[in-house]
């Protein structure tokens, strides 16, 4: 190179070698500094995405209410092909909206299907896309040992209350008042039964698909004789490593995982609770769908917290590091819906009629 | 020179710890506390460690690790507990359920037991019979040597449904 310049002295105008590598040293700095705020500002994207997702269920949930005079129950009916009875009626919150937002054939494909929410055949193998998170990520079959049962994929739950429910409160058919959050099995509750006010009350939030069995976002079983009060059940998931236990009980060899029913309505699959933090535990006392109790966290992969829909159409980020009130408290009975909830900010935030005053997250 | 430059980075490390310790404090006024079991003398391990206050209604808890060691949290991650007395539980045990696998609706669970690791005394506030003080300013480092010799009677840890 030297030699060259050199022999030939009229040519000037080449770059020595130093010069292209302090270029090239400044653009890799530059890139350095602009790839994580790109990164971020997709997150951003993402999470506004998630929230816009939300508001559009909110806003599903309001017109539905003001058409049938009552929100939709977490878990109700079949279409009329499929047999009815108790146990059953397993048709998810997702379906009953349909039509609010704008999914009118799908609804419709649906209410003529011969078989339940639960049967992995169409039209219940469709997938709404305004009922997934971007963030999530997850798969879009069930990572278990029976992906091809995968019924449609969602990540948006309708919250129950703050205790471990039931699908089916008792184990038999009874009406919404059992819950103290707003969505229930057969419980098509009023906005006026919601007196802690619909902005203090919080409706839908986010569950991310697991990607793996027992991974961050899946439900598992509690070992045996942990009690049941959230203080017992946080330390079965790692958060920082966000793995579980290995005695915590596992969905592998089950239908599929949660997230990959989207039209079932059985709490695995449709609900929330507000009992242990966000981003924390989904746990069971057992598999059936039916007899056991759920506690489900909300989860996401937004940094730092969930995105819910509150009652009256508005989204908060809700922190993971809420007030969770006393996690050690035992929580409330089935009738009881209307005394204060122990597990503070979190839990006053999904009791619909149990007085507290929700100052601020 | 160079020893100008030690000084000064001697000096900004010193003030960079200052601030970080000065934000540390958490807001919730706990202190770090950590617990550890061991059973017939060796270390357990993934066991779950509840500390539970009577009378205050503070709580927290952890799961040990492979040396038997939990770092317990209450509010935030690590953060250990609150000064006060509590009672303990250790409870490290498992749900093993048979499935019928020829059922669509997945209801039916032909058996369901549950196997404990340790002794399930060690689970129950009502018959741990385990206490520790959490204390401000010591070093709060608990050691729970478990065997079979606990007379209690088991108490199922439930709680009411209906």
């Amino acid at each position: 190179m030297k030699r060259i310049l050199r022999t030939k002295p009229c040519v000037t105008h080449g770059f020595t070698l130093v010069e292209l590598l302090v270029v090239i040293a400044i653009i890799g700095i530059l890139i350095g500094l602009l790839l994580p705020a790109v990164q971020a500002a997709r997150e951003a994207a993402r999470r506004m995405q998630c929230t816009n997702n939300l508001k559009q269920i909110g806003l599903g949930l309001h017109n539905y209410h003001d058409v049938q005079r009552g929100l939709p129950a977490m878990r109700s009916g079949n279409p009329r092909g499929a047999a009815t009875f108790a146990g059953n009626n397993r048709t998810s919150w997702r379906v009953w909206l349909l039509p609010y937002m704008e999914q009118q054939a799908l609804y419709d494909s649906m209410m003529q299907s011969a078989n339940g929410a639960y049967d992995a055949v169409d039209p219940w193998t469709k997938t709404f896309t305004g009922y997934l998170c971007p963030s999530c990520g997850g798969p879009d079959q069930s990572p278990n040992d029976n992906p091809t049962q995968t019924v449609g994929i969602a990540d948006y739950y309708a919250f129950m209350g703050d205790r471990p429910y039931r699908s089916v409160v008792g184990g038999t058919l009874t009406s919404g008042s059992m819950v103290s959050g707003v969505f229930g099995f057969e419980a098509w509750i009023t906005l006026a039964a919601i007196t802690d006010g619909t902005s203090n009350t919080m409706g839908i939030s986010e569950g991310i698909r697991p990607t793996a069995v027992a991974s961050f976002g899946d439900c598992v079983t509690k070992p045996g004789s942990t009690g049941w009060n959230p203080a017992n059940l946080t330390p079965l998931f790692n958060r920082s490593t966000h793995s579980y236990l290995s005695t915590c009980g596992t969905f592998k060899s089950y239908g599929v995982l949660r997230g990959f029913r989207a039209w079932d309505g059985v709490i695995l699959f449709s609900g929330l609770t507000a009992y242990t933090p966000p981003n924390s535990v989904l746990v069971s006392d057992g598999t059936a769908h039916t007899g056991s109790q759920f506690a489900l966290a909300p989860t996401s992969r937004h940094s730092g917290g969930v995105n819910v829909c509150m009652m009256d159409g508005s989204i908060r980020f809700v922190s993971d590091t809420v007030d969770c009130g006393n996690q050690s408290a035992g929580c409330r009975g089935y009738p009881d819906i209307a005394t204060a909830s122990p597990y503070g900010v979190w839990g006053a935030m999904v009791t619909k009629a149990a007085g507290e005053t929700v100052s601020s997250l | 020179m160079l020893k100008r430059f030690v000084f000064l980075t001697v000096l900004s490390l010193a003030l960079c710890c200052t601030v970080t310790t000065g934000c540390g404090k958490n807001k919730h006024g706990t202190v770090p506390v950590t617990v550890t079991v061991t059973y017939n003398g060796k270390p357990v391990d993934e066991a779950v460690v509840v500390f539970t206050s009577e009378t205050t209604g503070d709580f927290s808890s952890g799961a040990t690790n492979k040396s038997g060691v939990a770092k317990l949290s209450a509010y935030e991650p690590n953060d250990g507990a609150k000064p006060g007395v509590y009672v303990v539980t250790i409870d490290k045990s498992e749900l093993k359920e048979e499935r019928d696998p020829n059922d669509p609706m997945g209801d039916r669970i032909l058996k369901s037991e549950t196997i404990f690791h340790i002794p399930a005394v060690y689970g129950n506030v009502k018959t741990s019979g385990l206490t520790a003080e959490v204390v401000e300013g010591k070093k709060n480092s608990f050691v729970f040597n478990l065997d079979d010799s606990n007379p209690n009677e088991v108490v199922p840890n439930e709680f009411s449904i209906e």
